[in-house]
């Protein structure tokens, strides 16, 4: 063989390790990793917001290997025609959460109707409209990302010192006036993923999506919380710090978070500017649990001390998130304590005086399931919750990465518009 | 339809404007914020323009005399052309997922986007014009 024929061979191999690669992603697009489990719930992050990108992979490598096996076309024409359905059958099923963006937005719109009414869209003036998104979704922003606007972001703010751990906060806030910008200054508490026990603030808790609600004139606090160093789980966040480790239980971690409520009172909101008569819990995974607990749970008798009682929640933003805490994270479980048990547990804590849920779930998450939240949706709303669900077909957990993939581009474009209508309600 | 040599030079010509418009608007695409209707002709011509460059493409595949020696040139093109696509998604991907990395500064995260998103289209500019610039030499096109 000569050279030319070795490269031809080596490249036609790699292409179809790509075709293959198409379909593995394919199936984890549908199935999630909740079929093969192990390390494929930690892929499944990467996929949906990775298809668009992939379908362009395989159609190039189909076209390559029809250049190299030109000669088959006459010779074995069915052998060259098999390729041409392979590779658009496998680009094809990749294209499926791109296709499935028009469903994502006719959903969004119907629940936010349910939540703001039919005329939700004429309670944002044209003045503010102009700060947001105009569409949901650009097929070129895609590609180019959603252009940034001018922020100011702090890193590394030391906020407790205390049980040998050191916890911080990145904050980001807009460098024009707030009360020039839909935000107005509001607060958004934004909690990290990691299931309790791993990740930490900025990379893994989407800084771009800070870094956008920034430029939206809103005060955004990426918070550290104590993480539990005695419970191991399969899909651990990767970058997680020492020094926020210790032997804790998800109390303690809502009581840290109870901590920067009240030193944001004190301190932080005049130091940035923030809006302590418009705060937002946000947060994912295990993080999403936590925001919860805190948005639903400010009114709650149980955790009346623990929060500062002068900020005023105006909306709970949990992403793929448990309804509840497992009980073995608990200081006791629910058969000891059931008191205890419910002041963790979403619905129970919900009642017709909280605030409005805007939730992010994609379909095929392997690790927080679609069913039981869309059982969530359904109990926060028999209780008089204002709950908005934005499903996400073939969305695996954490798919928010990307901020201009078709799943990104959508979320931002309704989060951004619950912000500013959430904010008026008293 | 029988494509013939003045059907190919339209291909060519639609595409160096397609490729050279989706260069200038991704440009604009920094410049001016998110305008509706940029955008969404933006979105259309990077469709368009994706489709017809892999069409032409497979057009010289089958066009090209591949024993001349500037039909083998055009499609040794191609072939690059392929490897461009391959290099731009992953150089797209890395970009686009690094935007939400604090290790990484925000130079290299949109260097790296845009370099993804401008080679390929600049490629197929080439790509196109080159094409179109063969098409009077007889030795190259398998037409009649």
């Amino acid at each position: 063989m000569n050279k030319r024929r070795i490269f031809k061979v080596i490249l036609g191999v790699l292409s179809i390790l790509v075709l293959i690669l198409g379909t593995f992603w394919a199936f984890l697009l549908f199935f999630g990793g909740r079929i093969l489990r192990g390390i494929t719930i930690v892929i499944e992050e990467f996929v949906a917001q990775s298809s668009v990108l992939m379908v362009g992979l395989c159609i190039a490598v189909t076209i390559l290997l029809l250049k190299l096996l030109a000669s088959r076309r006459v010779k074995h024409p069915k052998q060259y025609y098999a390729i041409i359905i392979i590779g658009l059958t496998i680009s094809g099923l990749n294209a499926v959460s791109l296709l499935a963006t028009p469903y994502t937005i006719i959903n969004a719109d119907l629940e936010f109707e349910d939540a703001f009414g039919l005329n939700w869209r004429n309670s944002i003036p044209p003045n503010i409209q102009n700060y947001f998104l105009p569409a949901p979704y650009f097929f070129s922003s895609h590609f180019l990302s959603i252009p940034e606007k001018e922020i100011n972001i702090e890193t590394d703010v030391l906020f407790y010192n205390g049980e040998n751990i050191s916890l911080y906060f990145d904050v980001y806030m807009p460098v024009k006036s707030a009360s020039e910008l839909p935000g107005n200054g509001s607060i958004i508490i934004n909690l990290h993923p990691g299931a309790w026990m791993s990740g930490g603030k900025g990379t893994w808790n989407m800084i771009s999506t800070s870094k956008y609600l920034a430029g939206q004139g809103y005060v955004v606090f990426d918070i550290e919380y104590g993480l539990i160093d005695w419970f191991e789980y399969g899909a651990a966040a990767p970058d997680t710090p020492e020094y926020v480790m210790g032997n804790f239980t998800i109390e303690d971690q809502i009581r840290h978070i109870g901590i920067f409520t009240n030193r944001c009172e004190s301190e932080f909101a005049a130091t940035y500017g923030a809006n302590l008569d418009s705060v937002y819990f946000m947060g994912r995974s295990a993080g999403a649990h936590l925001a919860g607990v805190a948005g639903l749970g400010y009114n709650y008798g149980f955790h009346n001390t623990t929060f500062s009682p002068n900020m005023v929640v105006k909306g709970v933003i949990p992403l793929y998130t448990p309804s509840a805490a497992p009980e073995f994270l608990l200081k006791e479980n629910k058969s000891i304590n059931p008191d205890l048990y419910n002041a963790y547990d979403l619905v129970h804590l919900a009642d017709a005086q909280d605030p409005p849920v805007l939730m992010f779930q994609g379909t095929s998450d392997g690790q927080v399931w679609i069913e039981r939240v869309v059982t969530l949706e359904a109990d926060l709303e028999s209780k008089g919750v204002d709950t908005c669900l934005l499903k996400f077909p073939f969305a695996g957990h954490a798919n928010d990465f990307v901020l201009s993939s078709n799943i990104g581009q959508v979320w931002i474009y309704y989060l951004e518009r619950f912000l500013y209508l959430t904010q008026n309600i008293s | 339809m029988k494509i013939g040599k003045k059907q190919v030079k339209y291909l060519c010509m639609i595409l160096c404007g397609t490729n050279i418009s989706s260069i200038i608007l991704g440009i604009i695409h920094y410049i001016i914020y998110l305008n509706i209707v940029i955008e969404t002709i933006f979105s259309i011509i990077i469709v368009f323009s994706w489709f017809l460059n892999i069409i032409l493409i497979l057009f010289n595949e089958f066009k090209i005399n591949k024993s001349s020696s500037t039909g083998a040139k055009i499609n040794l093109l191609g072939y690059g052309f392929i490897g461009v696509q391959i290099i731009s998604i992953f150089f797209l991907v890395g970009g686009l997922f690094l935007l939400n990395a604090n290790w990484f500064s925000p130079l290299l995260q949109y260097s790296l986007i845009l370099l993804g998103f401008l080679s390929f289209f600049t490629y197929g500019a080439i790509f196109s014009y080159l094409s179109m610039k063969a098409l009077d030499n007889r030795e190259v096109w398998k037409f009649e």
